[in-house]
């Protein structure tokens, strides 16, 4: 059928112009749709995970503690949580109320068969104490002797104690 | 009736004679039943024409071209339901003859009807494209352009433009060939009215069936 008000070529047109413009409005719409779902993803705020409490064994969370535990047995290791053994947690820890032996370090010798150490008691008597030896009427090891400290090791707790040789004996460092 | 008019597809063909203004309605049935193919049967089935008439022009009559189109779409759409159409028909028009020039060519090998082949054919053939609007069917091996100068194209369409009834098409019916090609729609209208001019009642139904989607070139 001609048509003289719409030609074919302007119908081709007008076929084109409307294919194309329907493209166009679909990526718009897709690209609107996009742009909300990452703007809806991106503003949502991280829900907190509630989980089980963490089981832990003991001696991870006090190392010093294992020597009042049971010794491990061929039984499965008995867990507990942290929820559940508070009265672990608020134990004193043993190693705090020592004190290093009340003994004024007079003075520390340098030789080749290894250091010694001299110590003056309270009542005035001196004492040489080399590594690994036991301090008298105490149960403190002398257990290294560097150049600002000395440490002992208690023998019932296995406690080091650092001592600093030119602080106050009344003020041990430990760690 | 409203039913049918509000559900179907109506088109209307208006031509423009030397004296005489022929308009034909028509309704274009929707029945899936009837509309197998393309046989002359179902479309002789699916189309029905429900009005044809013919008015003088400027002999008898004091009103213009554009308003007696106006008024017969306007009495019809607006007066013959009781509500207002609200599918507005397709509307043909076909001026008068002497305005139109027919060119064929046989078709090129590599066709785009977008291409600018068209247009290079029409300057070969001594037409100047500012001149004359025109447009291009193909027909078996030729292409069929159908030339109007603009002037006389805009003559007939600013009235029109002015009492807001553009029509959607204007063409042409080729009264030579509607001999063999409206046969399944004579009987429709051989009946109705002893018209004055019979072959541009042709025209009218055959002009509103193209709007329909029937192709009579």
């Amino acid at each position: 059928m001609h048509n003289l008000i719409t030609p074919v070529y302007a119908r081709k047109q007008a076929q084109q112009r409307w294919l194309y413009s329907t493209i166009a409005c679909a990526c718009v719409v897709l690209g609107f749709l996009q742009l909300r779902y990452a703007l809806t993803t991106a503003s949502t705020t991280a829900e907190p995970i509630i989980t089980q409490p963490i089981k832990v064994m003991p001696e991870l969370i006090a190392p010093e503690v294992p020597a009042l535990m049971p010794a491990p047995t061929t039984e499965e290791p008995n867990y507990t949580t942290l929820d559940s053994t508070p009265q672990l947690l608020d134990k004193p820890n043993p190693c705090a109320d020592l004190t290093p032996p009340d003994y004024q370090i007079t003075a520390v010798l340098w030789q080749q068969q290894g250091e010694l150490l001299v110590l003056r008691s309270p009542l005035g008597r001196h004492l040489h104490v080399s590594l690994g030896q036991h301090l008298e009427q105490s149960k403190w090891v002398l257990q290294s002797i560097d150049k600002h400290s000395i440490t002992w090791q208690h023998q019932e707790f296995l406690c080091n104690v650092i001592q600093a040789i030119k602080a106050p004996p009344n003020q041990p460092l430990r760690y | 009736m409203l039913f049918s008019w509000t559900k179907n597809n109506v088109a209307v063909g208006f031509v423009v004679g030397e004296r005489w203004l022929t308009s034909a309605w028509l309704i274009g049935y929707k029945s899936r039943r009837n509309r197998k193919g393309n046989s002359i049967l179902a479309d002789r089935q699916s189309t029905k024409v429900v009005m044809l008439c013919q008015r003088p022009i400027y002999t008898h009559n004091h009103m213009s071209l554009a308003e007696l189109i106006s008024s017969n779409l306007n009495q019809v759409i607006l007066k013959t339901t009781p509500i207002p159409m609200i599918k507005k028909p397709f509307v043909s028009l076909q001026l008068p003859e002497r305005l139109y020039e027919t060119l064929i060519v046989e078709k090129p090998n590599t066709l785009k009807l977008t291409g600018q082949w068209a247009a290079a054919a029409l300057a070969d053939a001594g037409y100047n494209l500012n001149e004359w609007r025109w447009d291009v069917c193909l027909q078996g091996s030729a292409c069929v352009f159908l030339l109007v100068k603009m002037v006389d194209l805009h003559h007939y369409l600013q009235p029109l433009n002015k009492a807001g009834c553009v029509p959607n098409a204007v063409s042409y019916i080729n009264p030579e060939r509607l001999v063999s090609l409206d046969n399944h729609l004579a009987p429709q209208y051989t009946g109705m009215t002893v018209l004055p001019d019979p072959i541009a009642a042709k025209q009218a139904v055959c002009l509103a069936a193209t709007g329909l989607g029937y192709i009579y070139a």
